[in-house]
């Protein structure tokens, strides 16, 4: 299990003293599709970002069965690496704008799992169809795809590792909402044939009902509730989860 | 009365002789929102920009853009400084680029409102407030004396917003005024493009956000490459959706609503 | 791309002049009719005819050959100066950027230290203590012109460190030195190439600059900064002296100043 045991993250800009995380606490469970939800600035980025192991915690510690995994961890075991996996939130971006789709899917394993150029090439394309990605993108860059292809790339970089965690920073912001739909439906069918345990970020309540096995709630650097989900959103009951489904409907 | 019709309005791109947007027409009144929705690709902010004169030489425009009366495609120099940023206002996706970062806010406002009405400067300072106060925005001083970059994206919109209420513009152009925000929101930013239409001036909203369309309660066409595919009172088409895109709009627009959670 | 930039007048010219300069240093030894050094009193500041097409100087030498040597002399010192710093700049600017806070801020130091100082001067401290001959003149412009491009380069790698494809690299496993060589040098290749093509240019100044100063080079060199200067006394009489070794710097670092800028237009359009 990775847990995230009572991190606290503090960043200092001009003067004043932000905490971005207050005495946070979440666990990620294998097979449970987690979702954290937060408007901008409640510090779910720095929560997740602590527990994918690039961010070192200022206190508090993040636990991979046992062991820190704050930085430099990543870098010096490369298990670790392979084992816990992050899509940024925008797709263009996080993709090398030199890189043909091939390159940067094929990108992990030849860093974490030293294929031979055979097995590698397949293991690409059947990425590759996992993420419904036709196979005729493979020679193409970066900023010749629409913005779901370019997240479908980055979700395909993620797995190819066969990751036991794996981490979505805001999945659908900035795609259209026939895509979103589209991306949620993969990243749902990927988390259940993986059996990982996968953690999204969102400032939408409408995604977090849609997906989730469990939903944590964030507000100004702490999480205010954390709950099984069942189907029933009434299940929240903190103020803030219930102002937060409020606000989903257009009419409130 | 103040009333935008376009008719047949087709955008073309010349080097391809492709239409990105074929037989666009619709009708805003006074007091009236329309919105125009579709995914990225469908024209509505092609649309948009042709409606303020910002298509360069690429696109060819036919039909017809009218308001009150004066035709809007093919105006000369002279006579778009009359229109635009005095009747018409526009508020741009990212807020940011509409304004110098150099300059404090109150110094921009006021040289528009300077541009395009005879006060002094007295009444302009106080017509500011008001707008900016109309516009939704708390501590008017410190928004009037802050630089645009140290304002949030949110409040940037509001400043926008303000300078089209100082001005009496008759129409509001947003596009996408809701896809920078968080949801928690977008229903506030709605909101005030609503208490400008209760003041009498047209809303022509651009969103791929169906939420935000409802909350607005008005007038909607559903867009898709470049063409009609729906039309009608926002919450009945969101209600009976006909054409079988509209429908998965719908769909999209809350998934929890409508597909339940995704593994039942 | 390559079409793009041969449709590029700018791009082209550049091109153009920077072939000329390249093929009357490589092909001098051909093309010269006369050895450079060949001094024939008898032929001093001869008027151009068949067999002296620009006529001699005031030692009656060829004053063609010593222009199309004088390129060899201009271009053999830049171009080898141009790949050293290259390559110390792209070790020594990744280096600042990844290198973490320490390293940025001593090698950052260093640098500022060295730019404060006009670069001619430098050079010609350096030239002043190591003596005169080509490898001096080499060293000397390394020295003076090092910084710079250790820091455009820390620069533009800082500015491709911050952004998301690195930090999604780091997440695929890339080590520092991958991500180094794989990732941020051909990304900021392009602009580091114009600013090495502006580069040539300083350096073919910088060359002439010294042998007009009478630095460096051995004396009596055919080099056009040398002409320059050993033209300077007869302004009046023999302004042609002046002229050829002049339009020759000229063409020269405007062929790559051109050709450097046009290529920056042409990357900044890509997608």
């Amino acid at each position: 299990m990775l847990i995230a045991d009572h991190v606290t993250k503090i960043y200092q800009g001009s003067g004043v003293a932000a905490a971005a995380v207050k005495d946070a606490s979440l666990t990620l469970t294998p097979g449970e599709l987690t979702v954290l939800v937060g408007e901008s600035g409640s510090g779910k980025s720095t929560l997740c970002r602590m527990l994918a192991g690039i961010t070192a915690p200022g206190a508090g510690s993040v636990l991979l069965d046992g062991r820190s995994i704050a930085p430099p961890a990543r870098r010096k075991d490369r298990a670790l690496c392979a084992a816990v996996q992050m899509v940024l939130q925008d797709g263009k971006s996080a993709l090398d704008p030199r890189f043909s789709v091939y390159r940067s899917i094929a990108e992990p394993i030849r860093n974490l799992l030293h294929l031979p150029k055979g097995e590698e090439r397949t293991l690409v394309a059947s990425l590759m169809e996992q993420v419904e990605l036709p196979a005729e993108l493979r020679k193409r860059r970066a900023a010749e795809l629409s913005g779901g292809q370019q997240k479908r790339v980055c979700i395909a970089r993620a797995l190819a590792t066969n990751p036991r965690y794996l981490i979505f920073d805001e999945a659908t912001s900035g795609l259209d909402v026939l895509v979103k739909e589209k991306i949620l439906a993969l990243i749902r069918d990927v988390h259940k044939r993986s059996g990982a345990a996968t953690l999204m970020i969102t400032h939408d309540m409408d995604v977090a009902l849609y997906m989730a096995d469990r939903i944590a709630v964030m507000r100004f650097g702490e999480i205010v509730e954390n709950r099984l989900y069942s189907g029933d959103p009434a299940c929240l009951t903190h103020p803030y989860s219930r102002l937060l489904l409020e606000k989903m409907d257009p009419y409130a | 009365m103040s009333e935008l019709v376009v008719d047949n309005l087709t955008i073309t791109l010349r080097k391809e002789n492709r239409a990105l947007v074929s037989g666009l027409s619709f009708r805003l009144g006074a007091g009236e929102s329309l919105v125009l929705l579709g995914q990225s690709g469908c024209g509505k902010s092609m649309s948009c920009r042709a409606v303020m004169g910002l298509l360069d030489r690429r696109f060819a425009v036919d039909g017809s853009i009218t308001l009150d009366g004066t035709e809007l495609t093919g105006l000369r120099e002279r006579e778009r400084s009359g229109i635009y940023g005095r009747r018409i206002a526009f508020i741009p996706q990212n807020p940011m680029t509409a304004l110098d970062p150099s300059v404090p806010v109150e110094r921009q406002m006021g040289e528009t409102l300077s541009l395009h009405t005879n006060l002094s400067r007295a009444q302009r300072r106080g017509r500011l407030r008001q707008a900016l106060a109309g516009a939704g925005l708390g501590e008017t001083e410190r928004v009037c004396a802050s630089r645009p970059g140290m304002l949030s994206g949110g409040m940037l919109q509001r400043v926008l917003i303000a300078m089209a209420l100082s001005t009496g513009a008759e129409l509001v152009i947003a596009d996408e005024p809701t896809t920078a925000l968080d949801v928690v929101h977008r229903n506030e930013i709605v909101d005030t493009f609503a208490a400008l239409q209760e003041r009498g001036m047209s809303v022509l909203f651009v969103t791929h956000d169906f939420a935000a369309a409802l909350r607005l309660d008005g007038k909607i066409l559903v867009m898709r490459d470049g063409a009609v595919v729906e039309r009608g009172s926002t919450r009945e088409v969101y209600a009976l959706p006909r054409h079988e895109y509209t429908k998965a709009l719908v769909r999209a627009a809350a998934l929890s609503k409508g597909a339940g959670h995704a593994d039942r | 791309m390559v079409k793009r930039t041969l449709r590029n007048p700018q791009a082209v010219i550049g091109l153009l002049l920077i072939l000329a300069v390249l093929s009357a240093a490589a092909l001098a030894p051909l093309l010269a009719p006369h050895d450079p050094n060949a001094a024939d009193l008898t032929k001093k500041y001869l008027a151009p005819c068949a067999d002296y097409p620009l006529g001699a100087d005031e030692l009656g030498r060829c004053e063609l050959s010593r222009l199309l040597y004088g390129a060899r002399a201009s271009l053999g010192i830049s171009l080898p100066v141009l790949l050293i710093l290259a390559v110390l700049g792209l070790f020594l600017g990744t280096l600042s950027a990844c290198g973490g806070q320490a390293m940025d801020h001593v090698l950052t130091f260093i640098c500022d230290t060295f730019i404060a100082f006009p670069q001619l001067v430098i050079a010609i401290a350096v030239i002043g203590i190591l003596g005169a001959g080509v490898r001096s003149v080499i060293f000397a412009i390394v020295v003076a012109m090092w910084a710079w491009f250790a820091r455009m380069v820390r620069s533009y790698a800082a500015l491709e460190m911050g952004k998301d494809y690195v930090l999604a690299a780091r997440l695929a496993g890339c080590g520092t030195i991958k991500l180094i060589l794989l990732h941020l040098i051909p990304n900021i290749l392009p602009q580091f190439l114009v600013y090495l093509s502006t580069g040539v240019a300083s350096s073919i100044l910088m060359v002439s600059g010294f042998a007009f100063l009478g630095l460096g080079l051995p004396l009596e060199t055919a080099e056009w900064g040398g002409m320059l200067s050993s033209a300077r006394g007869t302004l009046y009489s023999h302004p042609e002296m002046l002229i050829y070794p002049g339009v020759c710097i000229l063409i020269a670092a405007a062929g790559f100043n051109l050709f450097g800028e046009a290529l920056r237009d042409l990357l900044e359009g890509e997608p």
